[in-house]
């Protein structure tokens, strides 16, 4: 389906038909790899139109740029569970949105696919079924999809969206669905002793610089001003020290918990490779744990934290 | 070995000789090295915690994070009833050398040094850091596909800014020994080399050879003029509806400089520290008013451009990008400054 003329007409079609003011997809970018999230507004726009197993990014994220705007939406299932959080937040409508799903074939770990195969980044990745064939440097090799998935979809079990007003065909690539959970992916953190905890974190996060594209990708990260930024008061100190780092990060998961539909975007667009899977995994899977609850999964049920009831678990308040 | 035909500035040392020499320098000096850490390659200061990684072309991060930290603490305080005592870091005398420097990295010092040297009073610190400095670059062998140093006036061979310049060959490093303060950081250990003799640097112009640009330098003067004529260019808008407004562009960049400063500690003492700001966050320049002059995305996404192919040529220093292609490899959301660059170059200047 990669940049196919049949995706660019069925997008254009939708365009035009529904007489929308703009949707939001993933256009091709410079590289083979890095196709980027566009707002098409022309139909002329359309020939750029892509889906493949790079197109990670939540494109939930771009639903509040367009107020008042009737906006068609390509989504995968996270994309999708996105809007049903943001609709349950009262951020967007249901009615001004026309959903386009695209049953999600698992997306790639560009970063580790790069590091083993340094020639991709022209060469690009062939995809088909559940194999991948890469242009190594001794000639084309074939990898098993399943293998180099990102950790948030080799535990994703909503990979195929629901309640879209047009749904395509699934792509003719795909990896089997999870091979793991949330919980078993972060379990280990569980057992580790507290020391060996807040070392592992003290390692991996001493990486950050603080540039806040994991919170800017996120769907959920919408304030208007995040609390990393008020000056009165001044909840952290904004230089990247190890305290303010710890304090932002862990911040952000508690303000996620009962929201983060696990799309693994914030794990994705950090530049440092920081293993944010650990923190959003945690949260989600301790959250399905206590509460029997999974975000944007229906719009119904209110989400454990905006909501009291009288057999929430309250052990930790002892 | 003949000893006829050498050069007395072109030495060469044994790929094998490397860890030794670094251990050796390191006991005198400063020594920043490219080292893994987390999937990129950072310069830290040297130690054999890590491996070496000549490698990853280029490093994750580049010199800037070396002589402008993030984040810096630039004194501490204390106060003693109604007495303040400030007191700035310890200098330290000892060289400072970061080894494995690329072209594009090199040339951005110079774009530094125009900020916080080339005004009317020095950034104390930055001084400090640079006055100590030597550079000991590395001739790239493989550059990235993300890589434009051509493009933007300059190549993997480039040794402007560099004190030393390293050209690696199959299993020998040749050292290039460019300046004065070069010959200082190396003298000491000249015994551990040989003088390079005209086989070697025959390999050496022919690596170089190969590596030539195929793509010509951007004319900076005809961007500027194009770049400005396109300040009111909708393609800002388009650009910035998929901008996330993160600070990875400039936080990797090599040139981006800007930065804020916050005093952390309580009322008895604590310090004043500088760390990395980025022009693509809304509050870099919101006014205590509430006003904020670059209010929306577009603005924000093209000040970096314009501060990078425009304000800087306007203003005599150079060039606000040297092609390292970071921002490329990390933007999450697909910018690519070469397709910016491409846009607006004018045909006259390919
Ligand atoms: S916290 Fe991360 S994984 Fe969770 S919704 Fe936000 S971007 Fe997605
Ligand atoms: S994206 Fe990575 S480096 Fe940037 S703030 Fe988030 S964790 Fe830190
Ligand atoms: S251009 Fe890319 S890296 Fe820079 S602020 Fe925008 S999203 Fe972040």
């Amino acid at each position: 389906m990669t940049g196919s003329a049949a995706l660019a007409e069925t997008l254009r079609k939708v365009f035009k038909d529904e007489k929308l003011d703009g949707l939001i997809g993933y256009a091709a970018g410079t590289t083979p790899l890095r196709p980027r999230p566009a707002v098409f507004t022309a139909p002329g726009d359309f020939d750029a139109a892509v889906f493949d197993g790079f197109c990670v990014q939540n494109l939930a994220t771009y639903l509040r740029r367009h107020p008042d705007r009737r906006m068609g939406i390509l989504v995968k299932g996270c994309d999708r569970r996105a809007v049903t959080v943001l609709i349950q937040e009262r951020q967007v409508a249901r009615e001004d949105l026309f959903l386009i799903g695209v049953p999600c074939p698992g997306m790639l770990n560009r970063a580790r696919l790069l590091t083993e195969f340094p020639g991709l980044e022209t060469g690009g990745v062939a995809e088909e079924g559940d194999t991948l064939t890469v242009a190594a440097a001794d000639g084309p090799v074939s990898l098993a999809r399943a293998d180099y998935l990102l950790p948030a979809c080799r535990a994703c079990r909503h990979r195929v969206p629901t309640d879209v007003d047009l749904m395509l065909d699934a792509p003719p690539f795909a990896a089997p669905e999870a091979d793991t959970s949330l919980g078993e992916l972060t379990g280990g953190i569980d057992g580790m002793e507290r020391r060996e905890r807040a070392a592992l974190f003290a390692e991996e996060l001493s990486r950050c610089i603080l540039c806040y594209a994991c919170r800017n990708v996120c769907p959920f990260c919408y304030c208007e001003t995040c609390f990393t930024d008020t000056l009165q008061p001044a909840w952290m100190t904004p230089a990247p020290e190890p305290n303010d780092i710890f304090f932002y990060h862990f911040n952000r998961m508690m303000h996620m918990s009962g929201r983060c539909v696990a799309c693994g975007s914030c794990a994705w667009a950090c530049p440092e490779q920081i293993p944010l899977h650990l923190l959003f995994g945690k949260i989600t899977a301790d959250v399905a744990e206590l509460f029997a609850f999974e975000a944007g999964l229906d719009e119904t049920t209110p989400q454990p934290m905006s909501h009291f009831s009288e057999d929430d678990p309250d052990e930790h308040i002892g | 070995m003949t000893r006829t035909n050498t050069s007395d500035r072109s030495w060469t040392l044994p790929a094998g000789a490397l860890p030794d020499l670094l251990a050796a320098l390191a006991a005198t000096c400063e020594l920043w090295t490219p080292r893994p850490v987390g999937g990129g390659t950072r310069f830290l200061p040297h130690g054999e915690d890590r491996p070496l990684d000549l490698a990853q072309t280029p490093p994750a991060h580049s010199v800037k994070a070396v002589l402008f930290p993030n984040p810096e603490t630039l004194f501490t305080y204390r106060r003693n009833g109604n007495d303040v005592a400030l007191t700035p870091p310890e200098p330290d005398g000892r060289s400072l050398i970061v080894f494995g420097a690329r072209a594009c990295d090199a040339r951005a010092v110079a774009a530094l040094d125009a900020v916080f040297l080339g005004r009317s009073i020095p950034d104390p610190a930055y001084l400090e850091r640079r006055e100590r400095l030597c550079l000991v670059g590395l001739a790239c062998v493989s550059p990235a596909a993300t890589c434009f140093c051509h493009r933007m006036g300059s190549g993997p061979f480039d040794a402007s800014g560099m004190d030393v310049q390293i050209v690696p060959l199959d299993d020998i490093y040749v050292f290039h020994l460019l300046t004065k303060r070069g010959e200082a950081c190396l003298a000491p250990f000249r015994d551990r080399f040989e003088a390079a003799d005209g086989d070697t640097l025959k390999k050496v112009a022919a690596t170089k050879a190969g590596l030539e640009g195929a793509e010509p330098s951007v004319d900076f003067t005809a961007l500027k003029d194009a770049v400005k004529q396109h300040r009111d260019d909708p393609y800002w808008e388009t650009l910035a509806a998929a901008c996330l407004g993160c600070g990875i562009c400039t936080f990797l960049c090599p040139v981006c400089s800007c930065f804020s400063i916050t005093d952390t500690g309580n009322r008895r003492g604590g310090r004043r520290v500088r760390y990395w700001d980025a022009c693509m966050f809304p509050a870099f320049t919101k006014e205590a008013s509430g006003h904020n002059p670059r209010g929306d995305e577009p603005a924000r996404v093209k000040q970096r451009f314009f501060h990078k192919f425009y304000y800087s040529i306007e203003n005599g220093e150079p060039p606000g990008c040297v092609g390292c292609g970071r921002c490329v490899i990390h933007c999450p959301a697909g910018i690519d400054i070469r397709e910016i660059v491409s846009r607006f170059q004018p045909e006259a200047a390919s």
